[in-house]
């Protein structure tokens, strides 16, 4: 009888509800360059990952969405908690993300924030959670609550602070410092992992490409091009002296008109 | 042919009277059990409970003297009390000098609590059967339950059943059975020549009908018992009537019934013999059933006051565990509920709490009303607390999937974390964002704070190359660029014209990619303003 049993499991067809869906406790980041440097090769599942960025870089969206993007069918919601800005819905859309799953929360204070942050996370219904607490200070105990609450919902947690905050020690399970250089690129420092070494430096390219918007032919009842910004006080200076020939004519170049 | 027309033929008609003497006492809830309470109506008391009847007040006295009998007991010494006699305030309470708890309390009548309570009860007995009429305008119920026996397994059962669930409402009810619905009510009156009924109900616990023709012979037969001069006041017999009846030497109700019917209707009236009839089963007795409500109500009156938050919770676990009872009895679903609280200084104060999706779950409700009873502030005691859903819709199933693939801890549903996101930081505080289609980039985008038809199936998405030059954040109003912010960027890009909505306030806007130091930015210049502005970052 026994034998029987086995020999139908053996088989590839059949399924056993033991087995169960795997927990995975990492999924990739998207960047081929910063999986290598994790120790984990990847965002680390049911834990808090820190950003710390300064305050008008923003890096957190270039570098999160392919996992969002890439976790996102996981399960019902994926939840934005108090960004500075709101995001722009059709480039997130271009970019893979299901607007029907996207929350945005805006609390009022800072225990709201916690308190939002925690019922998302451990609900179980959120594949991604990202909060913004630049604003606002969290200390040691909110760290652990939060970090509690990833655990037991295994959702991904990205928080982004000040970089101020890098003195302060922190329970999370990857710190990572986020820079936007000259050219543009991301410079990543980890500053902590765990289970990992850290002070390893990545760079990623810059997300935007120029891209040449190319002008098949130029109307003519339009307004001639914007010089450079640089050179603005010229263009505001001829303007106001030939403000009246630019109205009657407008498809005269001004720059061709003299000054 | 016999047991054809057998098998299809209606029940026997069985009849419960449901008489709730003290309507008006069991409305209220006391603190403390021991305390006496009458409840009284203009200068008279109206109806006491059983702690008064033992100090020796009857109904019918006057407000006074039932004052005097509280305080004239074997503790009290000097009166000092401060009350007034003259005239009767909403509480009026006697204090005794020995202890701090008023002897006796004293409750003005108020009718309309009583139908409301009345009506509630009504539809609490539709549960059992759909014949549920209402004896006149009293304080008694009639349902029908001969259709009824097969769905609750047989008699005992069913009225086992009605009476555990009036134990639980702490009511005082007196039952009784018979074959037609006004001798079901008058047996009522003298319990006693009902004792057979106890027993013969056990003994019920068959299915099927019942043995109509014993019962019909018994129950005959107690009517025939009746003592007439200790039938009621109220209808059917009017006491003029009953006297007339015991000045020709008749006490029994069989022995009025034994007078030949001519001379009934000749020196009674027809309506007199008709009702004779109708009591008896010779005539039909037509009833007014009660409909189901299409929203649902249920209160709960407090005598001292409900002070805190705590106090709440408990009353508020019965009336959602009365209503979840009330929606799955009726198929239905809820979108939402208010609470109503009536303090003691006439103000009257709401909470409502909304639901994103339809379900019928008490300890939902239970978790939302608690949240948001936490921000709600009590400012006086309240006297009565009222629970009210009108949004009620047709239950729908919906199917899960058996093996989830989600973490292990993914039992609460969607929709719950919305509720409960939406109950503590508002409804204006949390929305989704839409796409629309339009040139301008602010216009692109709008918001919804609607969650009703969120899917969780896998949707596949497709990429739109063209939109992927467009920045991740777009600031709410565009900030014009300051000189040195000009001479920081650099513009990495062509122009991207926009000239739109002429129709309103043209806007002539050549868009760029522009980089500084901070990182890539969406920066237009505007031909109306001549000016440059900042209106998006990417990252």
């Amino acid at each position: 009888m026994n034998s029987d049993i086995e020999k139908l499991l053996q088989l590839p067809n059949t399924w056993q509800a033991s087995r169960g869906p795997q927990v995975l406790n990492t999924h990739s980041t998207g960047h081929a360059k910063l999986d290598e440097a994790l120790h984990l090769g990847g965002w680390p599942q049911g834990a808090t990952t820190e950003l710390l960025q300064p305050a008008n870089h923003r890096c957190e969206l270039q570098l999160a969405l392919p996992a969002i993007k890439q976790q996102q069918q996981r399960a019902t919601w994926l939840v934005m908690i108090d960004p500075p800005f709101p995001p722009f819905a059709p480039a997130l859309a271009a970019h893979g993300l299901d607007l029907d799953r996207l929350l945005l929360l805006y609390p009022r204070d800072i225990k709201e924030l916690l308190w939002s942050a925690v019922q998302c996370l451990q609900s179980g219904n959120c594949s991604s959670v990202l909060t913004w607490s630049q604003r606002s200070p969290l200390v040691d105990k909110d760290l652990r609550r939060l970090q509690q609450a990833a655990a037991t919902g295994q959702c991904w947690h990205l928080l982004v602070r000040a970089l101020q905050t890098q003195q302060q020690a922190s329970p999370s399970a990857l710190r990572l410092r986020a820079e936007r250089q000259l050219e543009g690129q991301l410079k990543l420092n980890i500053l902590k992992q765990r289970g990992g070494w850290s002070g390893q430096e990545v760079e990623l390219a810059a997300a935007a490409q120029a891209h040449a918007h190319e002008l098949d032919s130029r109307p003519v009842h339009l307004a001639s091009l914007p010089s450079h910004p640089a050179d603005e006080g010229k263009f505001i200076q001829r303007s106001r002296q030939h403000a009246q020939i630019h109205q009657l004519y407008p498809n005269i170049d001004s720059s061709s008109v003299g000054g | 042919m016999s047991e054809l027309s057998q098998s299809h033929s209606t029940p026997a008609p069985l009849w419960l009277a449901l008489r709730f003497p003290r309507v008006a006492l069991d409305l209220l809830n006391k603190r403390n059990p021991q305390q006496a309470l009458v409840i009284i109506e203009g200068n008279r008391i109206f109806q006491t409970c059983d702690q008064a009847q033992r100090l020796g007040i009857q109904s019918g006295m006057s407000v006074q003297t039932a004052l005097l009998l509280s305080q004239s007991d074997d503790e009290t010494e000097a009166l000092q009390t401060e009350t007034s006699h003259t005239q009767v305030v909403h509480i009026e309470t006697a204090q005794s000098p020995s202890s701090d708890q008023p002897k006796l309390l004293m409750r003005e009548r108020c009718p309309q609590q009583e139908q409301r309570h009345m009506q509630q009860l009504a539809q609490w007995a539709y549960q059992f059967t759909p014949y549920v009429s209402h004896w006149q305008q009293s304080d008694s119920l009639l349902l029908e339950l001969g259709s009824c026996l097969a769905l609750f397994g047989g008699l005992t059962q069913l009225l086992d059943t009605i009476e555990q669930q009036l134990l639980v409402k702490q009511l005082h009810v007196q039952l009784s059975l018979a074959h037609t619905p006004k001798a079901a009510w008058l047996l009522g009156w003298q319990p006693h020549l009902i004792d057979w009924q106890q027993r013969w109900r056990e003994e019920q616990t068959s299915a099927n009908s019942i043995d109509a023709s014993w019962f019909e012979q018994s129950v005959t037969q107690s009517l025939n018992n009746m003592m007439l001069l200790q039938l009621p006041e109220q209808a059917p017999f009017t006491q003029k009537r009953l006297q007339q009846w015991q000045n020709i030497g008749l006490k029994r109700f069989g022995e009025l019934l034994s007078l030949p019917r001519a001379s009934i209707a000749k020196r009674y009236g027809k309506s007199c013999l008709k009702q004779f009839e109708q009591i008896t089963g010779s005539e039909i007795d037509l009833q007014t059933y009660i409909s189901p409500r299409s929203d649902f109500f249920a209160e709960r009156h407090y005598l001292s006051g409900l002070e805190s938050v705590d106090m709440l919770e408990q009353p508020a676990q019965e009336l959602l565990i009365e209503f979840q009872q009330f929606l799955r009895h009726q198929q239905l679903q809820t979108e939402g509920f208010s609470w109503r609280f009536f303090h003691f200084d006439r103000q009257d104060s709401r909470v409502e709490i909304e639901l994103s999706s339809a379900h019928s779950q008490a300890d939902i409700f239970f978790q939302l009303t608690r949240l948001q009873l936490h921000q709600h502030r009590i400012d006086s005691p309240i006297e009565t607390i009222a629970l009210h859903s009108d949004k009620l819709v047709r239950a729908k199933m919906q199917s899960q999937t058996l093996f989830s693939d989600c973490g292990q801890q993914s039992n609460t549903d969607a929709h719950l974390l919305i509720d409960t996101l939406a109950t503590r930081l508002g409804k204006n505080r949390l929305y989704r964002l839409q796409s629309l289609s339009d040139h301008l980039p602010e216009c692109r985008q709008g918001v919804s704070h609607e969650f009703k038809n969120t899917t969780t199936k896998v949707k596949e998405l497709g990429i739109n190359t063209a939109d992927q030059n467009l920045p991740l954040w777009l600031l709410p109003n565009p900030t014009p660029l300051r000189r040195s912010q000009q001479q920081a960027m650099t513009l990495l890009s062509s122009a991207y014209r926009i000239d739109s909505h002429w129709w309103r306030q043209r806007q002539q806007r050549d868009y760029f990619l522009a980089h500084d130091p901070q990182g890539h930015h969406w920066i237009y210049f505007d031909h109306g303003q001549k000016r440059w502005f900042l209106h998006g970052h990417y990252g």
